[in-house]
């Protein structure tokens, strides 16, 4: 199983067809943290299905909204949010940045797997 | 924080956000709770905001930047449609825009002006109304697009209802709808092009008419209509071919003596008469047409040019026949004829050929022809001649002689004969004259008349000439080398002075022989140089330049005007002996003819040589009239050149000179006048020199005197008006310096067209300091005219001013009325301040006595030049004070006295050796410096004081060994003036010296050279 761990974050395989990234607690995101999360991702693995963990993610700014956004190194995102800060970011993130590819937000784990291994 | 502290925190927040004031998010806290979530929000909100507001703001600054580029481009289009606009309204074609029916939209300036209608007139009315090739309204659409893009020519209409032709173009508009349709017209008034289009067919149906002519005209003389030699030689062909059952007869005719009476008459009655006698001639050709109609007889009358004429007469007849019609030629010419207001009654001489051998060509027809009329020249004129077996002998023999001369002057038969120039005072021989004779085998010496006229009829002469050129310069070479310096006088045919050639064949003579050109003299006599005109000018100028002189030859005997020999670049006149025989009876009447030659040329500042001088009665008179040299048997006859040294050796005893008959009282201060002018233009370097006479009360200045050697010509005599604001303005300026000529004289007088003139001028004052003259100086090159020419003009103005007031020059009206007047007081004040005078005499003595120097001359000629600057500065006060004017006039007495006591003196006195720009300095016998001016010592670099009295060759030692040691000794044992250039070593300068005997020495010149530097 290959990991990818990161100070802000830990990046592994769920199996062979699914990712998953979870956000340290109270982690602000950027720019550069965005493309630099990406960058590992699309040079591990082929684009897939991801299981974002965003429960602990204090911020992410326009600019890292964008860049996920627009990144071609996952086919589909599910993210995974339990509080109303990560729901607001999830919701801002889905109605306002409007991602390129196939996001939903999801606070049953399960249900957001189950989405994903649809694909 | 409370959740209500936190709120209003959110709602601040917001506040600010809404405000645009993007700085400070909202804060959000690690819990994430509602709070936090909405904090969040707000803050991504936020950024979304302000990204779309920086994004608005950047579309806002995009389109700006276009907006404003598209505003600077419809602002330039709006410039380029006003310029378009304003083209077309200031274009004379008229522009007119259509719509799609042809109703007129717009309407410029032109069409106005073309049609007569203003644009109220007709804008929104249809173009039908200007005529446009007679379309209705309705067909106007079709018209339109039918000649869109075409350009073709209509009648058009104009409001006064007239028509006029006009080019028409049209071209379709493009809208800005693909619908709409719109169209231009363009409209020319050609009316007078098509005027032009007239005229030029005119002038070329002309032209064809004119070709036509000039294809007569080439078988036609133009002045007289005759045919000319083309159609005789075509005439002449075809009678010959066709004389197997026909005579042909030549009559060859030419006037006699036509060139008197051309000159009698002018060039203009000279045509005349040559028209009066093709007429005769026609007349009488038609008269012998028919009278001989019978006899098939054909004429043909041509002028072959000048005054020959040539009758062509084809018949059955005799040939005694064309007798009977050259007698009545003859006859009808010395029928008397009014030719520009004169009778005029002309000879001619008719040679007569007949065809009598059927192989005859026209050539030789025309041959026997000419030998016959040459053969009545030589019977006496006015007669005719037929070709016969003697006249055949004497062409043979003419042939021969001419054959002969030939051989002769290749194989020395010629021979040359020298007769002397004599100085009618002093009896001593000043040149000799070249003349050739013919030591013939058989024949004997044959004297010029013998076989001149034969070589100048065949191409001898040229030959003639050479041989007699080199020969003579050989004699005078041979001559010099023997210590006899003698001014050689050669003959040159007229027939040799067109031939460009001539001047290259006597540089190459003297080069031959190393004579002296300026001893060399060509004469030409004054028929040849009336006869060759304008050509020869080029040739005599040429020969002048070398330095060798040119004489007027047989002078009186060419029925030249007296006027037109100031058209000849020459510098003597020999008086023919025809004019010298009658002074036999020395009495008034019989020397008036030669005296006023004499006057004349020494006006025109010619010097004379009297020919034929023969008897002592004749010499007396011409010495009498002012002849200065006198040629003839009483002197010498011509000798062999070894008798030449003898007769030097012994000069000739003359009779006592009688006293000289004053020819006129102006003559000696004309004459002085001149001398001055041509000093004055050999100090500055100025080409022209005049003096002009102011006349204030008509408003004009008057050329007194003039001297003339270049382009600048000023003529003497000629009044000009005061027209010329800006030169009268110079003149009242005192000393004054242009440069250019003043406009006052015209262009017209500068000969050379490329002639860059500098002039300057000095005014003279009279007495009561009144601008009365001016001094003039005028060059073809600019010169750097510096104050010291200014300085030297000055003195020379003083100078001729004395010299006008001081004696009874002839002048119209009271001009110097008032000088003389003044002049008078000046002399009685002469007789009372005579003894204050010893002074000033004694000064006077003292610079003659040292003439051979010249210094003091030139001081005193330098103060008298400061005393005059005095006096015309101090004019004023002079008027003011008495005891000044006495001292005014006992200035002026003493420069008179100067003047009276002699006027060589006074011509000397003038050179102002100390204004000279060229270095000049003087030696005595021994070769002592007794003068050296102050060029002359900016050059040498040495003092005067340091020179004066030292020899020359221990001074300049290096000069020994030099040409100027050569060149001088040369000038002083020979007595002639020497020129060379020479580089100087010690000085590092290159000079151009020239060195002029004295009495007693030797004046010296010299110009700085080295590099093309003023000395």
């Amino acid at each position: 199983m290959t990991e990818r761990p990161g100070d802000d974050y830990h990046l592994y395989e769920l199996d062979s067809a699914l990712l998953r990234i979870d956000y340290n607690a109270n982690v602000d995101v950027g720019e550069r943290e965005a493309r630099f999360v990406l960058r590992e991702i699309s040079r591990s693995w082929s684009p897939r299905p991801i299981f974002v963990d965003i429960r602990k993610l204090r911020s992410a700014d326009r600019r890292a909204r964008k860049v996920f956004a627009s990144q071609a190194s996952v086919s589909h995102v599910a993210l995974f949010v339990d509080s109303p800060l990560s729901r607001m970011l999830a919701n801002v993130f889905l109605t306002v940045a409007v991602p390129e590819r196939p996001t939903r937000m999801f606070t049953d784990e399960a249900e957001a797997l189950a989405w994903l291994r649809q694909w | 924080m409370n959740d209500n502290q936190r709120l209003e925190a959110l709602v601040e927040t917001v506040r600010r956000f809404v405000a645009l004031d993007f700085d400070g998010a909202a804060v959000v806290g690690p819990d994430g709770d509602t709070m936090d979530a909405l904090a969040a929000g707000i803050n991504m909100l936020a950024e979304e905001v302000q990204a779309g507001h920086d994004d608005l703001e950047r579309q806002i600054a995009e389109r700006t930047v276009a907006l404003t580029d598209a505003v600077s481009e419809l602002e330039a289009q709006r410039d380029d449609l006003s310029l378009l606009a304003a083209v077309v309204e200031s274009t004379t074609d008229a522009v007119i825009t259509l719509d799609g029916v042809g109703l007129i939209t717009s309407w410029n300036s032109a069409a106005q002006q073309t049609y007569g209608y203003s644009a109220r007139e007709l804008l929104g009315e249809s173009a039908t109304r200007l005529g446009t090739a007679g379309n209705t309204p309705a067909e106007m659409p079709g018209f339109l697009q039918r000649t869109a893009g075409t350009r073709f020519e209509s009648p058009h209409l104009h409001k006064d209802g007239t028509t006029f032709p006009a080019s028409v173009m049209i071209a379709r508009l493009r809208g800005s709808t693909q619908t709409s349709t719109a169209y231009a017209m363009i409209i020319r008034d050609i009316t007078e092009t098509k005027q032009n289009e007239v005229l030029a067919q005119r002038v070329a149906e002309e032209l064809a008419a004119h070709a036509a002519d000039r294809k007569a005209m080439a078988l036609h003389d133009a002045l007289t209509g005759l045919g000319n030699r083309n159609l005789l030689k075509d005439r002449l062909e075809h009678a010959l071919a066709r004389s197997q059952w026909s005579a042909v007869t030549v009559l060859m005719i030419d006037l006699d003596d036509f060139k008197a009476v051309n000159d009698s008459v002018g060039h203009v009655g000279g045509d005349e008469v040559l028209v009066n006698v093709a007429r005769v001639l026609s007349e009488e050709i038609r008269r012998t047409d028919t009278v001989a109609r019978a006899r098939s007889i054909e004429s043909t009358v041509v002028r072959m040019g000048g005054d020959e004429f040539i009758v062509l007469l084809e018949s059955a007849g005799e040939p005694e026949g064309a007798g009977a019609v050259a007698q009545r030629i003859l006859d009808s010419l010395g029928r008397p004829a009014l030719i520009a207001g004169k009778l005029i009654e002309l000879d001619a001489s008719i040679g007569i050929a007949v065809k009598d051998d059927p192989a005859m060509s026209a050539e030789t027809l025309l041959a026997r022809a000419d030998a016959a009329m040459y053969a009545a020249k030589s019977d006496g004129k006015a007669r005719y001649r037929f070709f016969d077996s003697q006249v055949q002998e004497q062409a043979q023999e003419r042939a021969v002689i001419i054959s002969e001369l030939r051989r002769a002057i290749c194989g020395g038969q010629l021979r040359l004969l020298y007769q002397p120039k004599v100085d009618a005072a002093s009896g001593r021989m000043v040149g000799v004259e070249a003349l050739v004779r013919w030591a013939h085998p058989i024949r004997g010496l044959l004297g010029p008349d013998a076989f001149i006229p034969l070589a100048e009829a065949s191409n001898c002469i040229v030959a003639l000439d050479d041989w007699v050129l080199l020969a003579a310069c050989r004699q005078q070479r041979t001559w010099e080398d023997r210590g006899l310096h003698l001014q050689l006088a050669i003959n040159v045919s007229g027939r040799s002075l067109p031939s460009g050639d001539l001047v290259d064949r006597v540089r190459a003579a003297i080069a031959a022989t190393g004579i002296l050109p300026q001893r060399l003299e060509i004469e030409i006599t004054e028929t040849a140089a009336v006869a060759q005109g304008d050509g020869i000018r080029l040739t005599l100028n040429s020969l002048r330049a070398m330095g060798i002189t040119i004489a007027i030859d047989d002078f009186g005997m060419g029925h030249s005007a007296l006027s037109r020999l100031q058209d000849f670049p020459v510098d003597c006149l020999k008086i023919d002996r025809f004019f010298v025989a009658p002074l036999q009876n020395d009495t008034i009447g019989h020397s008036s003819i030669a005296a006023a030659m004499l006057a004349m040329a020494h006006c025109l500042d010619l010097s004379v040589v009297a020919e034929g001088v023969e008897t002592v009665e004749q010499l007396e008179t011409l010495r009498t009239l002012g002849c200065e040299t006198v040629q003839g048997f009483l002197l010498s006859r011509p000798v062999p050149p070894e008798d030449i040294e003898a007769l030097v050796r012994l000069p000739l005893v003359l009779p006592a000179a009688s006293p000289r008959l004053d020819l006129s009282g102006a003559r000696p201060q004309d004459r002085l006048v001149h001398s001055l002018l041509a000093e004055l233009q050999r100090l500055t370097g100025f080409d022209s020199t005049y003096f002009a006479k102011i006349d204030r009360r008509a408003q004009a200045q008057r050329v007194l005197s003039a001297r003339n050697t270049a382009a600048l010509q000023v003529p003497e005599g000629v009044i000009l008006p005061w027209s010329d604001g800006t030169y009268r303005a110079a003149m009242e300026r005192g000393i004054s310096h242009e440069g250019d000529v003043p406009d006052v004289f015209g262009r017209a007088l500068v000969e050379h067209p490329d002639a860059i003139c500098s002039w300057a001028g000095v005014n003279t004052r009279n007495r009561s300091d009144e601008i009365v003259g001016m001094l003039c100086g005028g060059s073809a090159r600019h010169l750097d005219l510096g104050s010291s020419a200014l300085r030297v003009m000055t003195s020379f103005a003083d100078l001729i001013g004395q010299a006008l007031n001081g004696d009874p020059v002839p002048r119209s009206g009271d001009e110097f009325a008032s000088d003389r007047d003044d002049l008078a007081s000046v002399r009685d004040r002469a007789a009372v301040v005579r003894d204050r005078e010893a002074t000033g005499r004694d000064e006077l003595s003292r610079q003659q006595d040292v003439q051979g120097g010249g210094v003091e001359l030139a001081r005193g000629s330098q103060r008298r030049a400061d005393a005059a600057a005095d006096r015309t500065h101090a004019g004023s006060d002079r008027r003011e004070a008495a005891g000044d004017r006495e001292e005014a006039a006992h200035q002026r007495a003493e420069a008179a006295e100067d003047r009276l006591a002699s006027a060589e003196a006074a011509r000397r006195a003038v050179v102002s050796l100390e204004l000279m720009t060229d270095a000049f300095h003087s030696l005595d016998e021994g070769w002592n410096i007794t003068y050296l001016n102050p060029q002359c010592e900016r050059i040498l670099g040495r003092s005067r004081a340091g020179l004066l009295g030292k020899n020359l060759w221990e001074e300049f030692p290096e000069a020994v060994n030099g040409r100027f040691y050569e060149e001088y000794h040369r000038a002083v044992n020979e007595g002639v003036n020497v020129r060379f250039t020479e580089y100087y070593e010690p000085l590092g300068r290159r000079l151009e010296v020239r060195a002029y005997p004295l009495t007693n020495g030797l004046a010296v010149y010299f110009l700085d050279v080295s590099h093309g530097a003023d000395g």
